[in-house]
């Protein structure tokens, strides 16, 4: 009888037609980038805690390395330009700089690199300051051991790295305001005289649901409603329905519905003006009319329906689209003197938007593999400026495009994806596993021999640059001691933490993974590290159903000044392992 | 049991939602909460001032995973044929679902089936509902499947022990066609009663449904469109856009791309888009607006499809090639890379256990992964452990 089916699941093959796609992704043997290694010495700092010299012998061996040099201060502005005589001279393809945190030159070392034709992407920090000499205050040869294993991640990072595009894209001079009422006709007002065109959408002909208690507020609200029929640059749209909102930011395109007609436009900025709704004297509740602007132009609402913008301390009135401004009786209501304050703020922020004539971007932007995406749409939901949308593709399966100008670059999405096809430059999988690997394999002995191991407990902590990270290097700078076991994998955002790293994590030999995140709202990108949280916990689940301690994962918060904290959390895991036995017994003993 | 659903098919987003694992459970202790798979109910015994948590699904004859159609790869039935087709007749219409009333009709005025589970948008509730039909009054009634997702096999164990129906098709997604292929070849005798009930297996193209969330929340909320004036709910194959009839005429279109964030997560492994398991497939996928595509793919299928036309209710003609069922072909890959990428996790979480395992693990990682050949890959240090 033929065979309709055949197992999947338990350590048995991977199907046939699995076999062949994979085979479809060999790694076809590619040489491996020229690297050039620079140790800085920091003056005393790194260069009299560690024997910098044999630091660089022993590098010299490594294949990849074309070059090591140390420098006193590479940051200097000597070490920069002889760090870019280097790179042009021995045509480097890749450049290590082996000295201080990221967090505080990294920039500064890419911008050097892209003088000398390099892209940001060729540049890469390894981190043996706070990350590594600080740690080991009185103990060079633990130092030394430790700088070799995080400037082998640092190569093995740079082995495989992708670059990042630049986008730019003109915004479009004209405005919409949608509400009237003193703040949205002073906006359309103020906007108009400025010479950009507005187009005003109102609910009703006149004002006649708008009455201030103060006289002077009505008597303007008049001379608006007039000033607003009669200027050349503003049209009125009285009643008219907005369906759809897409587009990129600073060109968003709205489509309305006029009466039988459909129309559309193209706008560089939205101001949601919005009108109060009076329930009962001094009472005001958010309009009805809020609940669709929210969901067309992505804008948050409260619990009492006002529209806010989402980061109220750091950013205070700019939304997830540049160019979407929500104030006046919309945001909250107000007193006529404070809305006429907002409309004259908003309209200048609004202006200024606009004289920039040209949106940029050059920090990291997802991109997608269109020839792989399966149409799944599990990246929508996870994307926190809801930059992602499926289009029809060529055949069955719809296809996902990321809209660059909402793309915070937060990786989320990233993960989601069953099939990898979403991809975030210089945050790519491919570099991340291959630093894993290196920071758990034994390290390059002489003559070729392997070299030791990390010592136990091997630790892998995917830091979050935000939280976990800053944490890390504050310990380091403020001399706290942490086990040496402990590498740390530096991620932009805990929300690009993936289960497989933790999965290839423990096959490579962790005893002990942490995945360090930002606490509660704090995510600097809204939703991630309550993401990360999500999926330790069900790869927690996951372990358990496959006869491994739980425990081995973690998922800890921190605050980027808690440096304290990240040196307690962490030697206390390594405490808590050391007393365990290697994960590979561990099956055996458990059957 | 259910543990090897859980770990194999729920927690890694695979789960189909046909609802077979629950209507088949031997203890009915697994059931739907809202979430993307089913659960384990969970039994709690105080004993004094403690609690215990008693695990309800314990060792039966696993029938849950003998019919999970996730648990296994399918090797898909041929075509037999291929063919336009048409419902004609009192029910006159291109669409799909109308060639999936016109055999149920068919079926049933024949006496071939005495009853068929539907997937159907309540009009009442706007939500999706798996229906049991009996007579031709209840099929013309239905609206059919809009690609809103509901469990649909749950309502096998209503149709079957309550009412009794011996002779039932299915009409819904590949998922639960593939589902009813498995219980077909099951030898479990817990499972008789199902095998021996389901006569004909129809399924629709697809390439993923909607969570039944969307209906409140795009509708109600967001379009303020309040349900009762909801006259039909339709979605439009070709765009993925939800249509919406009110009463007074009105129709809305709710665009696809609000639309597409409420697909169900465990439809994207899925490689079956046109009813590779089942009997008969319908769907609009290569064919003008007046004319829908019929597949046969078995001896039981060619009877039903022939009942319908005999009996006036359905009309075929020749199919000329077409691009878009090759498409269907060659966007399987896709999806079979979602599977690719499954195996090696769960090949990996298998390796955690299996030191002998390790390095096969490692070896596939690093291909699927791309990684840069590195003189030490595949090499794991061991302290002194030798996985004896």
């Amino acid at each position: 009888m033929v065979p309709s089916h055949f197992f999947l699941a338990g350590s048995v093959a991977i199907p046939p037609q699995c076999e062949g796609i994979m085979q479809l992704h060999d790694t076809i043997a590619t040489p491996a980038p020229k690297t050039g290694v620079i140790i800085c010495q920091c003056g005393q700092e790194i260069a009299g805690r560690l024997d910098v010299e044999a630091l660089q012998r022993e590098l010299l061996e490594l294949p990849q390395v074309g070059l090591v040099h140390t420098e006193p201060y590479p940051c200097s502005k000597d070490g920069r330009a002889r760090l870019q005589r280097a790179i042009q001279e021995n045509e480097l393809e890749r450049v290590l700089v082996a000295g201080c945190t990221p967090r505080l030159v990294e920039p500064m070392f890419q911008a050097s690199g892209q003088n000398a034709g390099l892209r940001p992407g060729d540049i890469a920090l390894a981190n043996i300051r706070e990350g590594c000499v600080y740690v080991h205050e009185n103990d060079g040869d633990a130092a030394l051991e430790r700088a070799k294993r995080i400037i082998t991640m640092g190569i093995a990072q740079l082995g495989g790295v992708s670059h990042r595009k630049t986008y730019t894209q003109t915004i479009a001079q004209s405005a919409v305001v949608i509400g009237g009422g003193i703040a949205g006709f002073t906006a359309a007002l103020t906007l108009a005289d400025h010479d950009i065109p507005v187009r005003l959408f109102l609910e009703a002909e006149g004002e006649s649901n708008h009455s201030h208690r103060q006289e002077w507020a009505n008597d303007l609200l008049r001379t608006q409603v007039a000033a607003v029929h009669e200027h050349p640059k503003i049209r009125r749209y009285v009643g008219t329905t907005i369906t759809a909102v897409d587009g990129p930011s600073g060109r968003l395109r709205m489509t309305f519905e006029q009466g039988q007609d459909q129309r559309s436009c193209e706008t560089g900025v939205v101001l949601l003006a919005g009108d109060g709704h009076e329930k009962e004297p001094g009472i005001f509740t958010a309009h009805p009319s809020l609940n669709k602007l929210a969901s067309l132009f992505r804008v948050p609402q409260d619990e009492n329906g006002f529209l806010f913008e989402p980061h109220m301390r750091v950013r205070p009135d700019r939304n997830i689209d540049d160019g979407v401004y929500c104030f006046g009786e919309a945001h909250q209501p107000v007193a006529p003197d404070e809305l006429l304050l907002q409309a004259y703020v908003v309209s200048g922020r609004a202006l200024r938007f606009l004289r920039r004539e040209t949106l940029t971007r050059s920090s990291p932007v997802v991109e997608v593999a269109g020839e792989l995406c399966t149409g799944c749409a599990r990246c929508l939901p996870t994307c926190p400026t809801q930059a992602i949308r499926l289009e029809a593709g060529n055949g069955l399966l719809r296809q996902a495009s990321i809209e660059w100008t909402r793309c915070l670059g937060c990786g989320n999405c990233v993960v989601a994806c069953p099939v990898g096809c979403l991809t975030l430059p210089e945050w790519e999988e491919a570099p991340l596993m291959a630093t894993i690997q290196a920071a758990l394999a034994p390290l390059p002995g002489a003559n070729g021999q392997d070299g030791n191991a990390a010592p136990s407990p091997r630790i892998l902590v995917f830091a979050c640059d935000w939280s976990a990270y800053a944490a890390a290097d504050l310990a380091g700078s403020n001399r706290m001691p942490y086990a040496p076991g402990v590498s740390l994998v530096r991620l932009n955002c805990s929300a690009r933490f993936t289960p497989m790293m933790a999965l290839w994590a423990f096959i490579q030999g962790a005893d002990g993974v942490l995945v360090g995140a930002c606490g509660g709202g704090d995510c600097h990108y809204g939703v991630g590290s309550i993401y990360a949280g999500q999926r330790v916990e069900l790869l927690q689940r996951q372990l358990t159903l496959h006869g491994i301690d739980p425990r081995r994962l973690r998922f800890e918060t921190y605050c980027g000044d808690d440096g304290a904290g990240f040196a307690r959390s962490v030697n206390e895991f390594a405490e808590l392992l050391s007393r365990t036995p290697p994960l590979f017994l561990e099956a055996v003993a458990s059957g | 049991m259910s543990i090897q659903l859980e770990a194999d098919v729920w927690t890694v987003d695979n789960c189909a939602g046909c609802g077979l694992c629950v209507a088949a459970c031997s203890k009915q202790v697994l059931a739907w909460n809202g979430d993307q798979h089913p659960i384990r109910e969970e039994r709690i015994k105080h004993l004094g001032y403690t609690k215990v948590v008693l695990d309800s699904c314990t060792f039966c004859e696993q029938v849950c995973a003998e019919v999970c159609p996730r648990l296994v790869e399918w090797i898909p039935q041929p075509a037999q044929v291929t063919l336009r087709a048409r419902a004609v007749g009192p029910m006159a219409s291109g669409q799909p679902n109308a060639i999936v009333r016109s055999l149920i009709a068919a079926g049933l005025s024949a006496g071939l089936l005495d009853g068929a589970i539907i997937l159907d948008i309540d009009p009442w509730s706007l939500q999706p509902v798996a229906r049991i039909v009996t007579s031709v009054p209840e099929v013309a009634a239905t609206v059919g499947l809009q690609y809103l997702w509901a469990p649909l096999l749950e309502a096998l164990n209503e149709a079957i022990f309550v009412r009794g129906l011996r002779d039932l098709a299915i009409a819904a997604t590949p998922c639960a066609a593939q589902a009813v292929r498995r219980l077909q070849e099951s030898n479990s005798a817990r499972l008789r009663p199902y095998q021996e009930a389901i006569k004909l297996t129809i399924a629709l193209f697809c390439t993923g449904i909607y969570q039944e969330e969307l209906v409140e929340e795009l509708l109600v909320t967001q379009s303020g469109i309040p349900k009762a004036h909801v006259r039909r709910l339709e979605m439009s194959a070709g765009d993925g856009a939800l249509e919406v009839t009110l009463w007074d005429g009105e129709v809305r279109k709710i665009p696809s791309p609000q639309v597409s964030g409420y697909m169900r997560s465990g439809c994207g492994s899925c490689t079956d888009y046109c009813g590779e398991s089942a009997d008969l497939a319908v769907g609009t996928s290569g064919s003008d607006q007046d004319l829908s595509t019929l597949i046969i793919r078995t001896r039981t299928g060619d009877i039903f499809a022939r009942n319908a036309q005999r009996m006036r209710l359905l009309e075929t003609s020749e199919m000329g090639s077409d691009p878009s069922l090759a498409a269907a072909v060659t966007e399987k890959r896709r999806r079979q890379r979602a599977q690719a990428y499954h195996a090696v996790r769960i090949l990996s979480l298998d390796a955690l256990a299996d030191p002998a395992g390790r390095n096969e693990a490692i070896e596939k990682f690093s291909r699927l992964y791309r990684m840069p050949r590195s003189p030490r890959a595949g090499q794991v240090v061991l302290d002194g452990c030798t996985g004896c």
